[in-house]
């Protein structure tokens, strides 16, 4: 796969999740002709919730969210997930457990993913990802890294301008894990995907891909807890930065995210 | 006892015909009421078990009031066929898909609860919407809660008796199903007859809840 779409579109990010306990700021713009960008921070810092909220599953996110221009959110009332062009392999891998892994994997693609120029069929990603073999059992007798690489696989197949990937290697070893970050790789260069991808650590990644894949990364940070005082603790800040999100005239956009932060 | 099989035929064919009506109202039903968070939860879960403990009388005051030709679906129904709805087996269908909701609701309500958030997660992240998720990953999942559903919605429908007295009567071959056939053999002192209805309605809901129980333990294993 050698071939290489546009550029993908940017994603522009200024929102703001309060949960008890604790309050995720994010501000960011990803964009350029790199594809994949890692999302680093350590355990419990706000990665998934940072990759949920994009995915549109975290109820009461407010501020702005946009791909391409095209407005995702916009204060408080957002796109569904489901409309959203966008792919999220959940950190738990979840598949649905009645189907074999070949419908699984098809599911998405036959709804979304079909159709999209450099997207592999389901029999190709299987093919890449060592799951020939498993394609006619039953998801729920998969072993959990079996699982993983399904459930990764069946995302990418969904065929997503946007993909987002929480911990997609968890407990996989490294030469399977490095597989399949380059296979992601590749297809998001061939088809113009953007990927963020949470990770421990960044190693694999640049392990995996070559540098023009990689592009600028994400880091989200959290506050210290701290623990055994009586009275209501403030909200815990966590941030997501990366690059800056004012860039190309999006100075208007910023003040229209403090006001809608007010709501 | 030519009246009595008639009864029975009749009882039988309300059974189906409600069941088979029900079951994806109480399908759909379910999986939006699982999908529903915060305050109107509780009252609109409240609403359709309702009639559990209603006195059936209650029920069957204001249905016949509804089905009325001054009522608002009495009109409907007078305009659309030309024929009243109180009294007449069509009428006597409607009012059993109130009287049965519940029934045909809670299996798969029990059966939602627990994988709707996590079917509807998966198939969102996938660019599947909630309505098509329902129709491709929750009823295919939902087979035991249905024919749970299905078996309590016959039995509570072949046994409904206040309802169909008050919006039905007892007219032979439209109305008369075998509750009301078995109350009016009582009170012509026909006992034989009496027998015969209770048995056949003891036997049926029997097996109707035994095949119930089945398809939930079946569910669980």
């Amino acid at each position: 796969m050698s071939l290489r779409a546009a550029p993908p579109p940017a994603l522009e990010a200024v929102l703001r999740l309060e949960r008890p306990g604790w309050v995720l700021d994010a501000r960011f713009r990803l964009a350029g002709p790199a594809p994949v960008h890692p999302v680093q921070g350590p355990t419990g810092a706000g990665k998934s919730s940072l990759l949920r909220a994009l995915a549109g599953l975290e109820p009461g996110v407010r501020g702005l969210l946009r791909w391409g221009g095209r407005p995702w959110l916009d204060g408080a009332g957002g796109l569904p997930a489901h409309r959203r062009p966008v792919a999220l392999a959940l950190q738990e891998a979840p598949l649905f457990p009645h189907w074999d892994v070949a419908r699984n994997l098809a599911y998405g693609w036959r709804r979304r993913g079909r159709g999209r120029p450099g997207l592999p069929t389901p029999e190709q990603a299987a093919a890449a990802l060592g799951l020939e073999g498993l394609l006619g059992r039953r998801a729920d007798r998969l072993s959990v890294g079996q699982r993983r690489l399904a459930h990764l696989a069946r995302a990418v197949l969904s065929g997503p301008e946007l993909l987002l990937l929480d911990e997609p290697t968890a407990g996989l070893d490294g030469a399977v894990a490095r597989r399949a970050l380059a296979w992601v790789g590749a297809v998001a260069a061939a088809c113009g995907m953007r990927v963020l991808c949470a990770l421990h650590e960044p190693g694999p990644l640049r392990e995996a891909l070559p540098p023009s894949l990689v592009g600028p990364g994400l880091k989200v940070e959290s506050g210290a807890v701290e623990a055994g005082r009586a009275r209501p603790l403030p909200p815990v800040p966590m941030a997501v930065t990366g690059a800056p999100v004012l860039a190309a005239g999006s100075g208007t956009w910023t003040s229209r995210a403090v006001s809608a932060r007010g709501a | 006892m030519e009246a009595e099989l008639q009864a029975l035929a009749l009882s039988l064919r309300l059974g189906l015909v409600t069941a088979v009506l029900l079951l994806p109202l109480g399908a759909a039903l379910a999986w939006w009421l699982a999908g529903l968070r915060g305050r109107w939860r509780p009252w609109l879960e409240a609403a359709v078990a309702l009639p559990l403990v209603l006195p059936p009388t209650v029920l069957g005051f204001y249905l016949l009031l509804a089905f009325a030709p001054e009522g608002w679906p009495g009109r409907v129904w007078q305009a659309l066929t030309g024929q009243g709805l109180a009294f007449s087996f069509a009428g006597l269908v409607l009012a059993s898909l109130v009287y049965s909701l519940p029934f045909a609701v809670q299996p798969f309500l029990g059966a939602f609860e627990g994988l709707r958030p996590r079917l509807l997660e998966q198939a969102q992240v996938l660019g599947v919407g909630p309505w098509r998720a329902f129709l491709e990953l929750g009823l295919p999942l939902a087979r035991r809660a249905a024919l749970a559903a299905g078996a309590l919605v016959f039995a509570h429908t072949l046994g409904e008796f206040g309802v169909v007295l008050l919006v039905g009567g007892a007219i032979p071959g439209e109305t008369r199903v075998v509750s009301v056939a078995l109350y009016e053999a009582v009170e012509a002192l026909d006992l034989a007859a009496a027998h015969r209805l209770a048995a056949v309605l003891l036997a049926v809901s029997l097996l109707a809840l035994a095949a119930a129980s089945a398809a939930r333990r079946r569910a669980l294993a």
